[in-house]
């Protein structure tokens, strides 16, 4: 076998970028483990442990306080509800005016960007340390968490999908000497109707499984009675409880899933 | 009653001279100099083509006429005024109403009915709430349905603008065009997206356009073939600057490749593909 | 006569005639004419409708207390006052701790990419050995995914105890899953057709993976990767408010000593470091986007 002339499969360039990523992140991940010591065999090697703890302490699952745990989902889910619609409507209004095609002022412009960025790159359960300290525990202070949290991501994917609409129209509506808030009325706002939508739906699930986290750290709803369970060591109930989770989440994503093939594809 | 002494306006101004009168005109990029000096008049009814090669600043010059893009320098007189002059928005848009436009990309927004495109059209006539609620009158309502069947489109009122053949869709860009009442209609590569017997329907619309209700056309377009078959008169662009103004028959072989920059042996097949077109 | 147009309010206009039947056309209840087919977008507005009513049931269901809401407002500025008393002094275990929040994050993440690609394998439809395994294997997977990755965390940390461990392998489980799935729909997005031209070759199973699939699913492979890297350090960096350790143990923390000052540090920290990485996976994007 010849081995002098390999005639390359790839760009040498992009074989070479490959290559880089490649070393990185092997070299992130050595640094990682070393940092944190973490074996990754310790945990498959002490197996036993784990299943003793979900064969004797997780199951049977049990819920202890039907009335409690139902009301618990429904705030839950309330306040993922509320907080997507909300938000959605917030972030509507700021996403004209953080759009490149929309924008009135281009300095405004910035700064709904910059505040949209700063929502939603500090966590959710953060937010809610920081609203305590304001609003006191209670689901008022995850229901703002979860709507601080939504607007960030909101407005920036709300403001993606305007771009997206393009010049083109836009042009057509100039062209026809229509003004700026009759383009949006008439042309964007119909144009990404089922975009923003679509973003809504997604919104939702989200907050459907943050929500339960905001509760956990002081936000209200099922989340803050699972963490009561956990830390009284009554890991039956609280297994009961995050199976009940689990069926919710799969509920709202079933049903969004339904809705986004329904109502969004024509 | 705004829209009524515009035409009186716009009337008692065009008996004066050409409809539009363009007069060195210059649109610089910093360095780049997209049109470095471009003349010519349209008058009423009349269909003149703009021809070039891609990057000569067709498109440029289109878009100078009514104010998409600023232009550097250079004057464009369209029914009287001075459209590079103009500063104030306010003062453009009435203007800018009077001015058709159709595009290469058709620029629909495909998910409304094709009734709504072409109801566009009007947007600029409306005052403001009744524009941004979408409130147009049964007058209106009853034009667009008739423009729909002058160019075809008879019973797809309710269709979505997405649903149509591209065709179809340059059908209801003219009809968005008509809409307006303009005097001038500015068609930007019509038919560069269109199939040939698309594009034979698309040119003879804009033709039958400019004769019956005496709209004066300025088309650009990429096809020699087409522009000779359906031109009053040939503009050709090269490098920005006009190298040819006259009747098509005037435009020789030797024009055509001083135009492009290339030897007409090497535009044929290129010009034969577009044969079906004429 | 359109002169008038913009004058005449269409109210007085008279309806002519309404014969749908011959015209095609549709008129409202005062015999306009429609200029969309309403049947059309009549889902679209359910839907609108039923989540507005919906929303604000949910409002009103929750019971906020309009007071407190009120009083709180009032107190941002106070809050804030105490937040702005930056306090840098336990900047040195901030950093250390940001670095073990990162370090779970990357270990969890590249632990579940390649979890999550063998099990992508036998869960996408066009390349599993066995149909039944991959509907099993996907309804697990389903469940895995419901449950947020900070309450396995919370589990395992009773097993493994405090310390990174149950965090990386808290969050593997909802982030193999969440690969799993993912990267299963880029498999079987690849057509069929060159799977079939591959197999009539004599390729074998796994010689079709390395040579078709997985470089023509590579640029979603890599979209994934980077919002899978972005939604494990969000959850990294939030596991110490429950107990485990990193950042967010810092975070909480302070909070619970009333070191306001030193909290609002931490989180400064936290943020830059998400918009970096934000900045710098939009960056790459639009390049591969560009290319």
């Amino acid at each position: 076998m010849v081995r002098e002339k390999k005639i390359p499969l790839v760009p040498q360039k992009e074989k070479r970028a490959r290559t880089l990523v490649f070393l990185a992140v092997a070299l992130l991940f050595t640094v990682a483990t070393i940092s944190t010591q973490y074996q990754p065999f310790h945990f498959l090697m002490n197996m036993e442990n784990f299943w003793m703890f979900i064969w004797e302490d997780l199951l049977p699952p049990k819920i202890s306080d039907w009335q409690a745990t139902l009301e618990g989902i429904l705030q839950t889910l309330c306040m993922a509800v509320a907080a997507s619609l909300v938000s959605a409507v917030i972030s509507l209004l700021l996403a004209f005016l953080g759009a490149n095609t929309t924008a009135p002022w281009k300095p405004l412009k910035k700064v709904v960007r910059l505040f949209a960025s700063v929502q939603r790159n500090i966590p959710s359960m953060i937010w809610t340390f920081l609203l305590i300290m304001s609003f006191g525990i209670g689901n008022l202070v995850g229901v703002l968490a979860l709507l601080i949290t939504t607007c960030g991501f909101l407005i920036r994917s709300f403001i993606e999908t305007i771009d997206e609409v393009g010049g083109e129209s836009l042009e057509a509506m100039q062209a026809v000497g229509a003004g700026r808030l009759t383009t949006i009325s008439q042309v964007i706002l119909p144009a990404c109707l089922p975009g923003f939508l679509s973003w809504l739906l997604y919104s939702l699930e989200v907050n459907i499984r943050s929500s339960t986290l905001v509760g956990a750290v002081g936000g209200g709803g099922i989340g803050l009675i699972m963490m009561g369970y956990i830390k009284q060591f009554r890991y039956q109930s609280a297994m009961g409880v995050i199976l009940l989770i689990a069926f919710l989440v799969i509920l709202v994503d079933l049903l969004t899933n339904y809705l986004r093939k329904k109502v969004l594809s024509v | 009653m705004a829209s009524l002494t515009d035409s009186q306006n716009h009337a008692a101004g065009a008996q004066a001279g050409p409809l539009l009168a363009i007069t060195h005109l210059k649109k610089y990029y910093g360095p780049t100099k997209a049109v470095e000096d471009v003349s010519f008049d349209v008058d009423r009814g009349e269909l003149v083509v703009i021809i070039g090669p891609s990057g000569a600043g067709k498109s440029t010059v289109l878009r100078c006429i009514n104010r998409m893009i600023e232009p550097t320098e250079g004057s464009i007189l369209f029914e009287g005024r001075d459209m590079a002059k103009i500063q104030r928005e306010s003062e453009l848009k009435p203007l800018r109403r009077r001015i058709g436009m159709i595009f290469q990309s058709f620029n629909l927004v495909y998910r409304l009915s094709v009734f709504q495109n072409v109801l566009h059209g009007r947007l600029g006539y409306l005052s403001t709430p009744d524009a941004i609620l979408g409130r147009y009158s049964e007058q209106d309502k009853a034009k667009a349905l008739e423009l729909l069947k002058v160019v075809g489109l008879d019973g797809m009122a309710y269709k979505r603008a997405g649903e149509l053949s591209g065709g179809q869709k340059q059908r209801v860009g003219i009809a968005r065009a008509l809409m307006q009442d303009p005097s001038l209609l500015l068609c930007d590569e019509p038919i560069a997206s269109l199939d040939p017997s698309s594009s034979k329907v698309i040119m003879d619309q804009i033709q039958q356009m400019a004769k019956q209700r005496q709209i004066a056309c300025v088309v650009n377009l990429h096809q020699v073939d087409v522009a000779k078959a359906y031109a009053d008169r040939i503009v050709g662009i090269h490098q920005g600057r006009v190298v040819f103004d006259g009747p098509p028959e005037e435009l020789t072989d030797s024009m055509i490749e001083r135009i492009y920059d290339t030897p007409l042996d090497q535009l044929t097949v290129h010009m034969e593909g577009g044969k079906g077109n004429g | 006569m359109n002169q008038a147009a913009s004058t005449a309010p269409a109210r007085v206009y008279v309806p002519q005639a309404p014969d749908a039947q011959e015209t095609g056309l549709l008129y409202d209840h005062r015999g306009r004419i429609r200029v969309k087919d309403p049947a059309r977008d009549r889902a679209l507005h359910w839907f609108l409708i039923a989540f507005g009513l919906l929303g604000l049931g949910a409002l009103w269901l929750l019971r906020l207390d309009g007071a407190q809401l009120i009083e709180g407002v009032g107190k941002i500025p106070e809050a804030v006052g105490k937040l702005a008393k930056l306090d840098f002094s336990q900047l040195g275990v901030t950093f250390t701790s940001l670095l073990e929040s990162i370090s779970v994050a990357i270990l969890a993440t590249v632990y579940s990419l390649l979890g999550g690609m063998a099990l992508a394998v036998l869960l996408a439809k066009n390349l599993t050995p066995f149909r039944g395994l991959s509907l099993c294997l996907s309804a697990v997977m389903t469940f895995l995914r419901a449950i947020p990755s900070i309450i396995w965390v919370l589990l395992v940390l009773v097993c493994v105890g405090f310390g990174p461990e149950a965090g990386i392998i808290g969050i593997c489980i909802f982030s193999t899953s969440f690969f799993a799935r993912a990267f299963a729909q880029c498999f079987e997005e690849v057509p069929q057709e060159t799977l079939e031209a591959l197999q009539a070759m004599g390729a074998g199973r796994v010689k079709v993976f390395f040579a078709a699939v997985l470089p023509s699913a590579l640029t979603s492979l890599i979209a994934w990767t980077s919002i899978s890297f972005e939604n494990n350090f969000g959850a990294s960096s939030v596991l110490g408010t429950v107990g485990a350790g990193g950042i967010g143990y810092v975070i909480s923390n302070c909070f619970s000593r009333y070191a306001y000052g030193q909290a609002i540090v931490a989180i400064g920290v936290v943020l830059l470091f998400t918009y970096a990485m934000e900045l710098a996976f939009t960056r790459i994007k639009e390049k591969k986007a560009v290319r």
